[in-house]
């Protein structure tokens, strides 16, 4: 054996037993050792092994709701500047309510005129028992409710396929079920299934507030609950409530701003099973003497209070303009504050919602330079971007709290104008690598957009084979029987080269899931359409190879070189051929989603693998053929 | 060494010497029909039929029931039934496009948790009703019920959705139905969900649903699993897997591709190559999507996944014909160009047909042996190797000969035949 053909015969065992290594964990499975090295695995697509359906109901009354509010600030400027003073609100009365109250009655028909006129169809009069000479009760009309609800439907269904999509699952499927959404997801690792749920069902709604300072209520409140390092209140105590006061310069005005917050930790209470049931922790097997220990978040105890104090007190009632907020914080080493448990702390906010997830044309996740902690940076569209500097330069010194589906996730003192249109956002997580996950699933929603209203998961079930058991098991006979019919054509036709082109085959489907498993692909039936397509290529590609051999043979071409001359010859159509394909399958991959992005992964990598076993592994193969025999060989058996 | 020392078995003899080129007008004209016949018969089915293709749910929506299957002796205790004895069975009753999957889910049966495992039905249709039907049963309702302030009034496949001033009982409306001969669907526990007064107006929303698929269905599979009570445990409309935004999606990735392959020839080989390709690629994605009209088959993604298949299958074949018209161009300068495409064409006629004999081969024991999506794959594929295998040689070269004579009387241009000649040498 010449060195050549040795290193070569090296490689390739080696990369035959790194194939079969690697995909060992897909064939045998959980039987595999703990200490086995590899462990990645080919997923079965939906079609083929089924997964789990999840049915999603989501209120779609709050679309309705949201467009009311909308319908309200637009209202607000066209009164504004027709200079009529009036108030408009949005009662929970009824989806889409609205009510315009006047301070002038004898506005009231030009008021009427208005709306006819620019809210035909989208507004009508509703019965309600405020005054009818200052205020116009009305709703958004029913049937423009319909149209609405189905909009934000759509939208929602486009969202969760989006963010599936995003996440890189092949061969999902997301559909509409009346007023549902079902999502189907092939059967993946439980952590990942899981992942990709808390991704679904998040409303990703991301709102700017400014944070009210110097504020009479929050000192009321202060004063009620005391300082932490000498409380007053003995029921604050008891919840472990304790109030702290914030206070900073700012940087360019030198004016002093103070914030006072409360902030209360998670902690088990004893509660009765009413109560628990309320907050969704009733579990008949803990049930004792009919009472129930649950885990109490400190938000709801922040809250509880705070709606104990508004009602005792009403200088400690949040004004109509104002609200309270809670942000969750990871206790840092050496903190001021002193606490060691993870706690939440109330933000006394202007309600006036400053801008929202609308706003952001991309996001991405970075690291902190001076924490090293993961955050993601949110790019404005132009509109966001002007909007969010002109927040920033009238706000200068208070701070700014970015609220992430209903939570803060940060408040930073604005500093200055930022008219870069751009913010940045910290996540959460108590170890790095939750933080990055937080990240990239930020990320994720941010750019996918929000949904119109929060997700609830009704059913789950488990789901067989898309395809049916039965077909599945057809589907193999089938397979089989085929690739028994096409070693019968080429062992007839070529021989001994029929074998050779057999063995490349057998090897060519190998490395192709090799890869597949390297990657994480699924495997589904666009899959395997292709695997069959590159399959054809393989043996198209040891058809050119051997007719250009047979052709030098018969000018009278030696062995040795009518196989040089076939190899080389031939590999130029394969080359173009494949890679014409290649180009296409390029294509697909950026276009399409679902299975045609399914059939494209697995045709490039079934074409690069396939390149490879014709002009390398054959050729290897025909070498051994050759070497083995002595002497000058007369023919082969091609 | 003589060339007697070979012994080859052959597909086809060598030294053939078919006339490809001198009936290319023949083979061009077939094309032309074929392609017309598959184009116009997009719109006969449109007339007829009321859409171009049998898309199935995946395109289209349709209806979604879920069955549970009771044991007749021990009504208690679920049974599984197989989804092949399903799907078998409803495809004897004459239902198509259907899917069947199994589907596992857990219920509390009093006090404890009953894993049931039932089927899934997926059917393109959205109701049983007929338009004249649904028109009939709405106008006596409408008729009846006109003192109640009927707002709106809308039929979704067996459902019927009102918005009234007044409420209409359940019991009241049925009786309407069934003067219709319509069979009204009791909500049971779930009812106040279809029948809600809203609380601004004091209008009312209520949805109406008759028997129909989801009983007809069950009917049929009763009949045919004699020992199993069939419960319907819900119906509901579903949206298609893939809207218009995959088909616009498709579109556009067919069109850069197409854009992608004409730049990957004009590169490597010269332009005058692409039209041939590109056109030999449209030409067998339409003659696939005309067999499926013509033969009513259904349309699925797996369908799609199929026409990739035939479209990269076909444009290899192109290709690999083209590089050795290209080889011989370069080879056999002396002798012309219509010459030198027929020579290449019996050159490679053996392989072509070798090529699309073992996958054409393979396709069709899927199509025999398999059933549902994979059947339907396989029948695309065969239709699809067949005019692949065709365009490449009768179709590809004389859009080539057409380009080259029309827009390039000179020899080869020397680019092509340079970079032939380096990889020769």
């Amino acid at each position: 054996m010449n060195p050549s053909l040795r290193n070569r015969t090296l490689a390739f065992v080696t990369i035959m037993v790194f194939s079969v290594l690697y995909l060992l964990p897909t064939f045998v499975g959980d039987a595999l050792p703990s200490w086995y090295y590899f462990e990645k695995k080919i997923n079965l697509g939906l079609d083929l092994k089924g997964g789990a359906q999840f049915v999603y109901s989501i209120d779609l009354d709050v679309a309705v709701d949201d467009k009311a509010s909308e319908i309200k600030r637009d209202l607000e400027i066209k009164l504004g500047e027709k200079q009529v003073a009036a108030a408009i609100s949005t009662p929970s009365v009824a989806p889409g309510a609205l009510n315009v109250k006047l301070t002038d009655p004898a506005k009231k028909a030009d008021v009427e005129k208005l709306i006819g006129s620019d809210y035909a169809g989208i507004l009508q009069a509703r019965p309600c028992s405020e005054d009818a000479a200052t205020t116009l009760c009305m709703r958004i009309a029913s049937s423009y409710a319909d149209s609405v609800r189905r909009g934000a439907l759509e939208q929602a269904v486009k969202t969760v396929r989006e963010r599936v999509d995003e996440d890189g699952v092949a061969e999902r499927t997301v559909i509409r079920k009346d007023d549902q959404i079902i999502v189907e997801l092939p059967g993946l690792a439980e952590e990942s299934t899981n992942r990709i749920k808390e991704l679904i069902a998040r409303t990703a709604k991301l709102e700017f507030k400014i944070v009210a300072n110097n504020n009479d209520v929050m000192r009321a409140i202060f004063r009620k609950v005391g300082p932490a390092d000498s409380p007053k209140d003995p029921e604050a105590i008891d919840q472990g409530i304790k109030a702290y006061a914030d206070s900073w310069t700012a940087d360019k005005s030198g004016d002093e701003f103070l914030d006072y917050f409360l902030i209360a930790s998670d902690r088990d209470e004893v509660l009765s099973v009413e109560e628990a049931r309320a907050m969704n922790c009733y579990d008949k097997t803990k049930v004792v003497n009919n009472k129930i220990t649950c885990n109490v978040s400190g938000r709801r105890i922040l809250e509880r209070y705070l709606a104990k104090l508004a009602a005792e007190d009403p200088s400690m009632k949040a004004g109509d303009d104002y609200q309270f907020a809670f942000e969750y914080t990871e206790p840092q080493q050496g903190s001021e504050s002193g606490e060691t448990r993870p706690f939440w702390r109330t933000y006394y906010l202007e309600r006036a919602v400053r801008l929202t997830g609308s706003a952001v044309s991309n996001a991405m996740a970075t690291w902190d330079q001076t924490t090293g902690r993961p955050e993601v940076v949110v790019d404005f569209n132009r509109y966001g971007g002007r909007l969010f500097g002109d927040l920033t330069a009238a706000n200068v010194g208070k701070k700014m709290a970015i609220i992430l589906d209903d939570k803060i996730s940060s408040a930073p003192v604005i500093q200055g104008a930022i008219r870069q249109g751009r913010s940045t956002i910290t996540v959460g997580g108590a170890n790095p690598e939750q933080q990055e996950t937080e990240a990239t699933g930020l990320v994720n929603v941010l750019k996918t957009g929000s949904l119109p209203a929060p997700l609830v998961e009704k059913k789950v079930s488990l789901l067989g084979p898309t395809l049916g058991r039965d077909a599945v098991g057809k589907a193999q006979l089938a397979f089989g029987l085929g690739g028994i019919l096409v070693m019968a054509i080429m062992g007839f036709i070529y021989r001994g080269a029929g074998v050779i082109a057999m063995a490349g085959t057998a090897i060519n489907i190998l490395l192709q899931l090799m890869v597949m498993a390297m990657f994480g692909a699924n495997l589904s039936l666009p899959g395997i359409a292709a695997l069959v397509l590159t399959i054809g290529f393989g043996v198209d590609g040891n058809i050119l190879i051997y007719e250009r051999i047979r052709d030098e043979l018969l000018l009278g071409k030696s062995v040795k070189g009518a196989v040089d001359i076939g190899f080389s010859r031939a590999f130029s159509s394969i080359l173009d051929g494949q890679l014409t394909t290649a180009a296409a399958g390029w294509v697909l991959l950026q276009y399409g989603s679902g299975p045609i992005h399914g059939f494209a992964v697995l045709l490039l990598i079934g074409i690069a693998t396939t390149l490879f076993v014709n002009v390398w592994v054959t050729r290897l193969m025909f070498d051994w053929y050759i070497s083995n025999k002595k002497g000058e060989l007369a023919t082969i058996s091609i | 060494m003589a060339a007697s020392d070979h012994n080859f078995r052959y597909l086809v003899k060598p030294g053939t010497d078919f006339a490809f080129v001198s009936k290319f007008r023949l083979w061009i004209a077939m094309s032309g029909l074929l392609i017309t016949i598959s184009i116009a018969s997009l719109f006969v089915n449109k007339a007829v039929r009321g859409s171009y293709l049998n898309w199935t749910i995946d395109f289209k929506g349709g209806t979604e029931i879920i069955y549970k299957f009771k044991d007749r002796a021990k009504p208690d205790s679920y049974v599984y039934a197989d989804a092949g004895k399903v799907r078998g069975a409803l495809g004897e009753a004459g239902a198509e496009g259907f899917d069947v999957s199994e589907m596992t889910w857990t219920e509390e049966v009093g006090d404890k948790e009953v894993t049931v495992r039932g089927a899934m039905v997926r059917t393109p249709r959205f109701g049983a009703m007929t338009p004249a039907q649904q028109k009939a049963a709405g106008d006596a309702f409408a008729a009846k019920f006109a003192d109640r302030g009927i707002d709106s009034m809308q039929w979704s496949g067996d459902r019927l959705f009102v918005r009234s001033k007044a409420h209409i009982t359940d019991a009241e409306a049925g009786e309407v139905f069934k003067a219709s001969g319509l069979e009204i669907k009791p909500w049971g526990a779930s009812a106040a969900l279809y029948s809600v007064p809203d609380e601004g107006t004091g209008e009312y929303k209520q949805t109406f649903a008759m028997f129909g698929l989801d009983r007809q269905y069950e009917l049929v599979l009763e009949k045919a699993l004699p020992e199993v009570d069939v419960v319907t445990e819900a119906t509901s409309q579903v949206s298609a897997k893939a809207g218009a935004e995959l088909r616009n999606e498709g579109i556009k990735a067919l069109f850069y591709a197409m854009l992608l392959i004409t730049l990957y020839l004009a590169v490597r080989f010269d332009v005058r190559y692409a039209p041939g390709a590109i056109l030999a690629t449209m030409h067998d994605a339409i003659m696939v999507i005309g067999v499926f009209s013509v033969t009513w088959t259904d349309v699925s993604l797996t369908s799609v996944a199929a026409l990739l298949t035939v479209i990269g299958f076909s444009v290899n074949d192109t290709v690999v014909i083209f590089d050795r018209i290209r080889e011989n161009q370069v080879k056999l300068k002396d002798k012309r160009l219509e010459r030198i495409v027929d020579i290449s064409l019996n050159e490679v006629v053996v392989r072509s047909i070798l090529t699309s004999a073992t996958v054409f081969a393979v396709t069709l024991i899927m199509n025999v042996f398999g059933t549902g999506l994979v059947r339907n794959f396989a029948f695309a594929m065969n239709a699809g190797i067949i005019t692949g295998a065709y365009s490449s040689i009768f179709l590809a070269p004389p859009v080539f000969l057409w380009v080259s004579k029309r827009f390039y009387s000179g020899p080869a241009p020397k680019r092509a035949g340079a970079k032939a000649a380096a990889a020769e040498a």
